[in-house]
């Protein structure tokens, strides 16, 4: 059981709105988290490559300035089946690349700009995540 | 200029992650637990989202 948190979680969820919108201000880029880390690695086909890796170092050291600045662990819940998260990773890593997109990049930006492509991932990959979800809890688990 | 800009944004998308519990897996398959533990948070966080954008 996790604790129900709608003010925060609606708090966090404008930060994220707003910084999506100020780098397709600023950059004319879409914060596909998966796409701006994919990028990372060749072929390189824009020079983009400075202002890819500083939105990373800026993503992984958020939480890091989170517990600088309140004193308090940012909650982490994470499996320790090193295998299942390995495979989990290269689930998403393919899906990302072959769906043109992930949570962020469909879910956040092309929902927002009424993306029909981004509306059918969406709908997809939520679908199935609780599909997966209940199965993985309620039919093998319970 | 540019790199401080996308560190600045990188910083500020982390840390909504962070204050909205997306960042934490646990909290995220509870949202997606309907049957189970639902935890209902991540709804309004992504409507604000959209929200935000449409501003």
């Amino acid at each position: 059981m996790t604790e129900f948190t709608p003010l925060a979680s609606t708090a966090g969820g404008m930060m994220i709105g707003l910084s999506a919108v100020l780098l397709m201000l600023w950059e004319g880029r879409i914060a596909g988290i998966s796409g701006i880390a994919g990028r990372l690695l060749p072929p390189y086909l824009d020079k983009a490559f400075p202002s890819r890796l500083a939105f990373v170092i800026g993503l992984v050291a958020a939480p890091l300035a989170m517990m600088a600045v309140t004193g308090a662990p940012v909650a982490q819940t994470v499996s320790s089946n090193i295998p299942l998260m390995i495979a989990a990773g290269l689930l998403v890593g393919f899906g990302s690349v072959w769906g043109n997109g992930c949570t962020s990049g469909h879910g956040v930006c092309g929902l927002s700009r009424l993306s029909t492509r981004s509306m059918v991932a969406t709908a997809v990959f939520m679908t199935v995540a609780f599909i997966t979800v209940f199965v993985v809890r309620h039919v093998i688990g319970g | 200029m540019s790199f401080l800009v996308n560190l600045a944004l990188g910083l500020l998308f982390g840390a909504g992650l962070v204050v909205s519990g997306m960042s934490d897996p646990a909290k995220v398959l509870n949202f997606l637990d309907l049957a189970g533990t639902w935890d209902p948070s991540l709804s309004p966080s992504s409507w604000a989202v959209r929200c935000s954008w449409l501003l």
